[in-house]
């Protein structure tokens, strides 16, 4: 049986629902665990200071001064906990609602930064990732597998854990010196995983899904605690609020932007005649395996480099939001694949200025963008609906 | 190069079923142009297993099916296997239709707008070529599948089920279409259906499976027809068509052609029964 409008609708509302809950419970535990004694304060910028001179103006130090007392910048929290609870309420420090939404950082400093090349690699490599993986989303959502990127990245965020692990505890320097292979293992491992048919093991594909999405994400919360050298980055990962690229990671994601972006543009018809109709497609003796596997590959390895770059969070969201407001506006199979690439890129780029400025977390702040596109997007198609309706109506009554 | 007075397809005592279990007895028949097979049974009477041996889909226990060199075929599935959510114009389902083997990997292979918008009105649905696909009818939907088998310049098309979700006057229309179509182009068409009553006046032949009871039959409408493997089976429905009163609407034409139908004598009928 087919899925229905009305099942689509609700598909789309639970997976926003879920990504909120998602975003807002890491944002959460992301601090709990910063509070922890075992997690060293981070630093503050990991790459972004080395392209920067020590000597350079005064301006450039105050800007990086105002970072460090971002909570962008992963700073310590209070460590000092009560032990008792008070006899007499303290008094509570204000919380003005205001605040919440007071730049923190200055658009004129924000610029001054981009033009130092504190922001440029972040805001380019958040955007070359949106726009990536917003397109390959098209496809996991028109497949109806949306929770795979969800396995997929986790999986992912579990490679980089376990690659550090293999790092500090059995000494395999090549592996630790390229987590992104340890990324990209596990995300192809999940990707193989969830395409393959868990029926013989008692098993239906979203209870695999599961299996997978709660054993990475257990695994890497496990393990991340007995690796103090690196928690910065594993937190980044897993909790999805990095702040800054490495010169390796940007080589990364624009080779794979460039192969990935060349291969569905210049198949997209006969990637969606696969996924619309396999058996015809077979019938014809198109290469309908070949295809698939290729596309898997390509969904698995970017969500892995994009995962060991931005975090799991944000990569869900860009590999499901920006599709889902794209099906929604267009409805052209290259409309909605340009649209897609576009509101994906607008939700890691400007995800991500929001994040610097307002100062909230990254990963948290490019997924509220893409949901901020969803809702506008669900608006608008609304309205054309009703629109079109109402024409119909008047259509109905002129001819009658 | 190819003989055009040879089947399309030469199918020799095929046995079809999975894990080494024959769901029927060994089908034998031969598909030629201009030719319309209707494939009736029960449910789960092994129709789909078998359009797919025939294609090729699943491997056969034994025997064999022997195409004509250079043939294509086309395939459309039930209305209910396609999910709404494709944003796909009626032009990009009608190129699919031109997705064939390896070339399907050069982008700027396809059907031209002229022969998009003549296949169309082949099969009667002219002018809709840039609508959405998913703002049809199902009708009309079933007809584009049609239209996209015709561009792809199919010898043969195989249908499973494509009236299943329609109305009776649309699955009229559709039936009297693919019957024209099969007469008038160098093709034939493989059809599963449940609809009985329009085999005798569509259909050019008629092939029954029934796995329960074992029994294969392929002939011509009459012969099947009046089979008593098949008269057991349909015989309610039969008793009920014969029991219409003459000229009560669109079932009055078909409960006449089955009275005459069950009178005739099965001659030359290939079948092979099984059990009985």
């Amino acid at each position: 049986m087919s899925p229905t409008g009305n099942g689509r609708r609700r598909l789309h509302i639970t997976l926003i629902l879920f990504l909120l809950a998602a975003g807002s419970m890491r944002c959460a535990w992301g601090s709990t665990e910063k509070g922890s004694s075992l997690h060293a304060p981070a630093p503050v910028l990991k790459s972004a200071p080395k392209r920067v001179e020590p000597n350079d103006d005064a301006y450039l130090e105050e800007i990086e001064k105002d970072l460090s007392k971002s909570k962008l910048t992963q700073k310590a929290p209070p460590t000092t906990v009560p032990s008792e609870a008070p006899l007499v309420d303290e008094p509570k420090p204000s919380h003005n609602l205001k605040s919440l939404l007071t730049p923190q950082l200055p658009w004129g400093r924000f610029v001054e930064g981009w033009r130092k090349d504190i922001f440029r690699a972040p805001v380019i490599a958040a955007t070359l990732a949106g726009c990536l993986l917003g397109l390959l989303g098209v496809f996991v959502v028109l497949q109806r597998m949306v929770f795979v990127s969800a396995a997929i990245s986790q999986a992912s965020a579990c490679g980089v854990v376990l690659s550090y692990i293999a790092a500090s505890y059995i000494g395999l320097t090549w592996f630790a010196g390229h987590p992104v292979f340890g990324a990209i293992a596990f995300g192809l491992l999940a990707s193989i995983l969830t395409i393959s048919n868990p029926t013989q093991l008692g098993m239906t594909r979203e209870a695999l899904l599961g299996v997978v999405f709660l054993g990475a994400s257990a695994l890497s919360l496990a393990l991340a605690d007995r690796i103090t050298a690196e928690a910065h980055d594993i937190q980044s990962v897993i909790f999805g609020h990095a702040v800054s690229v490495a010169d390796g990671d940007m080589t990364w994601i624009a080779g794979l932007f460039i192969v990935v972006v060349a291969f569905v543009l210049i198949w997209h018809r006969v990637l969606i005649f696969v996924a619309f109709d396999n058996i015809a497609a077979r019938v014809q003796r198109v290469p309908t395996r070949m295809l698939e596997f290729t596309l898997f590959v390509s969904i698995g390895v970017s969500i892995a480099v994009c995962t060991k770059i931005l975090g799991a969070l944000p990569v869900f969201a860009f590999s499901v939001l920006p599709a889902v407001a794209a099906l929604a506006l267009s409805r052209s199979t290259l409309g909605v694949l340009l649209l897609a690439a576009l509101f994906g890129a607008m939700s890691g780029g400007l995800g991500y200025v929001v994040a610097t400025i307002f100062n909230y977390p990254v990963g948290a702040s490019q997924t509220v963008v893409g949901c901020s596109i969803v809702a506008i997007a669900a608006l608008v198609f609304g309205i054309r609906r009703t629109y079109e309706r109402l024409l119909g109506r008047q259509g109905t009554k002129a001819t009658a | 190069m190819s003989n055009s007075s040879a089947p399309l397809f030469d199918i020799d005592q095929l046995r079809i079923g999975y894990h080494g279990r024959a769901l029927l007895p060994p089908v034998s028949f031969e598909l030629r142009e201009n030719q319309f097979w209707m494939i009736l049974g029960p449910n789960g009477a092994g129709k789909s297993t078998l359009i797919r041996s025939i294609l090729g889909l699943l491997r056969p226990l034994s025997g064999s099916v022997a195409r004509r060199e250079g043939i294509h075929c086309a395939y459309i599935p039930q209305q209910m296997g396609f999910d709404p959510i494709y944003p796909l114009r009626v032009r990009d389902v009608l190129r699919m239709g031109c997705q064939r083997g390896w070339s399907s990997l050069n982008p700027f292979s396809g059907p031209g707008r002229a022969e998009m918008e003549e296949a169309l009105a082949d099969v009667g649905v002219p002018g809709v070529l840039i609508r959405r696909f998913f703002d049809l009818s199902d009708g009309q939907k079933q007809r584009v599948m049609v239209a996209r088998a015709l561009v792809s310049g199919a010898s043969l098309i195989v249908m499973d089920e494509p009236t299943a979700a329609m109305d009776p006057q649309g699955e009229e229309e559709i039936l009297r279409r693919l019957a024209k179509l099969a007469k008038t182009r160098p093709l034939a068409i493989l059809m599963i259906t449940h609809y009985a009553d329009a085999a005798p006046r569509y259909a050019t032949h008629v092939l029954y499976l029934d796995n329960h009871t074992q029994v294969v039959l392929a002939g011509e409408p009459d012969e099947v027809f009046s089979a008593d493997s098949f008269r057991h089976r349909y015989a309610h429905h039969l008793h009920d068509e014969c029991c219409d009163p003459p000229g009560a609407g669109p079932a009055a034409e078909p409960a006449a052609t089955l009275r005459d139908a069950t009178a005739a004598t099965p001659t030359a009928l290939r079948a092979q029964d099984g059990v009985s």
